[in-house]
């Protein structure tokens, strides 16, 4: 479903911050990529959702060639994945309702079908009875909530999270894990990055480890 | 039809998520597209100026001192001959006087002693000719008639007319050139503010899927908005003011409906120029 092969960046020349990479990632699979600050996470997560263009090598989504796609259709690969980050990114001018309606509003969905959509999403995240609060009237947790609840809303292949319990307390961070599980779960792809080890072993699932522009499995 | 509800909606959004902002362009777009609309009647009175002139035009054919009745007659002959010349008024000696004190007023002339004015022939030409490069060799066949003393050319007064206009068109057409510039970067630089403070909104849509026309469109309608406002008002304004002018010191005209229209039409193009020069060079979406 997601593949990278040989894929190389490097934001300064002769500074490779990803060195011929290659992994892959089946339809409904977990996995949890790992490794220091700044050994290029997030990096791996833009390229797959066509932030930044990878220098060598190709990223193949639903056979989609991403890397290859024009600046106007790379909307189409983002209509395929939910992105979650750690500041949450909410639009804070939007309740909750409107957060998540967004995705779907863009993407040409009527009234009637974002109302049904949120409402079952709000209702999978446990946030329906918040659904008129702005994002600075949530909590943390709650508020990765409403992301997820937004990633999830155009019934993505792939869920990338970026450092997704970054900001959040155990509890939370807990919930946000039982969440994603569960998305899981339900057949959507989850590809994780963060540099908390603890996490990994919390969600029991494959783990890549990114060191010095290279990946590899880890147990 | 969703889509345009929302396109709709985020331009709205845009309009009055900081009022004053758009306030403030509305009123410079309108001082410009004043100064654009003020050029735009000149130039528009102006041909109809030049048009009144020509059709006023006349030139003196002064008669020679000693010319008698037949010499005379002979003049008018050969004028009359003339297919440019499309009517001759005899003017005496006394006539010519006479318009002169009406002109400069009874003391001026009491000095003169005898009547030392020319008798003449007033001559009104085809306006056409007045414009065209035959002009100088009819005047020259007219003054090469036998008994025309010299001639009064009234139609220079038409070129320098026409080259003082033709300036004031070249340099109407500079302003016009200077209104678009300034209209567009006033826009450009408001839509930029508006863009800036909704950059993280912008990059959420199109983090979840949204076309870049979709989140460009509300802010080249606002653009739209902007310079239409602008314009509309500044066409009413000039209106009145013509309006007054005509009325109270001398007539003027004003641009026709399909004028006034392509006033406005063109005032939205700009505000769409200046969207447009906004989103592509302040964000990439």
């Amino acid at each position: 479903m997601l593949s990278l092969r040989n894929v190389s960046k490097s934001f300064r020349p002769g500074e490779l911050i990803l060195n011929d990479i290659s992994f892959s990632l089946n339809k409904g699979e977990m996995a949890v990529l790992t490794g220091a600050s700044g050994s290029g996470k997030s990096t791996i997560l833009k390229l797959i959702y066509g932030e930044e263009r990878p220098d060598r090598g190709d990223l193949i989504l639903d056979n989609m060639n991403i890397g290859a796609l024009k600046p106007g259709r790379i909307h189409l690969i983002r209509r395929k994945i939910g992105v979650i980050f750690q500041d949450f990114k909410l639009l804070p001018e939007r309740n909750v309702w409107d957060n998540v309606a967004l995705a779907l509003e863009v993407v040409g969905k009527s009234r009637r079908e974002i109302s049904t959509r949120v409402t079952e999403l709000l209702l999978l995240v446990g946030l329906i009875q918040r659904k008129s609060h702005y994002p600075h009237q949530l909590s943390g947790g709650e508020s990765q909530r409403v992301a997820i609840a937004r990633a999830l809303a155009n019934h993505p292949l792939l869920i990338l999270a970026d450092e997704p319990s970054g900001n959040l307390d155990k509890d939370n961070t807990a919930a946000i894990m039982e969440l994603l599980i569960r998305i899981n779960h339900q057949g959507c792809s989850v590809l994780m990055a963060t540099h908390n080890l603890d996490l990994a072993v919390m969600l029991q699932c494959r783990r890549l480890h990114l060191e010095s522009g290279k990946v590899s499995e880890a147990s | 039809m969703n889509y345009l509800l929302i396109i709709f909606r985020e331009t709205w959004r845009a309009l009055t998520f900081r009022p004053w902002s758009i306030v403030g362009s509305i009123i410079t777009v309108v001082l410009a597209s004043t100064i654009a609309g003020a050029i735009a009647v000149t130039l528009l009175n102006s041909y109809g100026v030049i048009e009144s002139i020509k059709m006023q035009a006349t030139v003196d054919v002064y008669l020679s001192p000693d010319i008698d009745s037949l010499g005379r007659e002979s003049v008018r002959q050969a004028l009359a001959s003339n297919k440019y010349v499309l009517g001759i008024a005899h003017v005496t000696k006394d006539m010519a006087m006479f318009r002169m004190r009406e002109l400069f007023g009874p003391e001026m002339i009491r000095g003169l002693g005898a009547n030392p004015l020319p008798e003449s022939y007033e001559i009104s030409l085809d306006p056409a000719i007045l414009d065209s490069d035959l002009l100088p060799g009819l005047l020259d066949s007219i003054g090469s008639i036998p008994g025309v003393d010299d001639i009064g050319h009234v139609p220079d007064a038409v070129a320098r007319l026409k080259t003082l206009f033709r300036t004031v068109n070249i340099f109407g057409y500079c302003l016009w050139f200077l209104v678009i510039i300034s209209c567009s970067y006033i826009i450009a630089s408001t839509i930029s503010v508006l863009v800036a403070r909704r950059h993280a909104t912008f990059y959420v849509m199109r983090l979840v899927g949204a076309r870049a026309i979709f989140v460009r469109t509300p802010y080249l309608f606002v653009g739209f908005i902007i310079s239409i406002i602008g314009f509309s008002i500044s066409l009413i304004m000039l209106r009145l003011g013509v309006d007054y002018l005509s009325s109270h010191v001398v007539k003027i005209a004003f641009l026709n409906t399909l004028e006034a229209a392509c006033f406005v039409g063109g005032g939205g193009v700009i505000g769409l120029l200046g969207g447009n020069l906004a989103l592509r060079r302040y964000i990439e979406i």
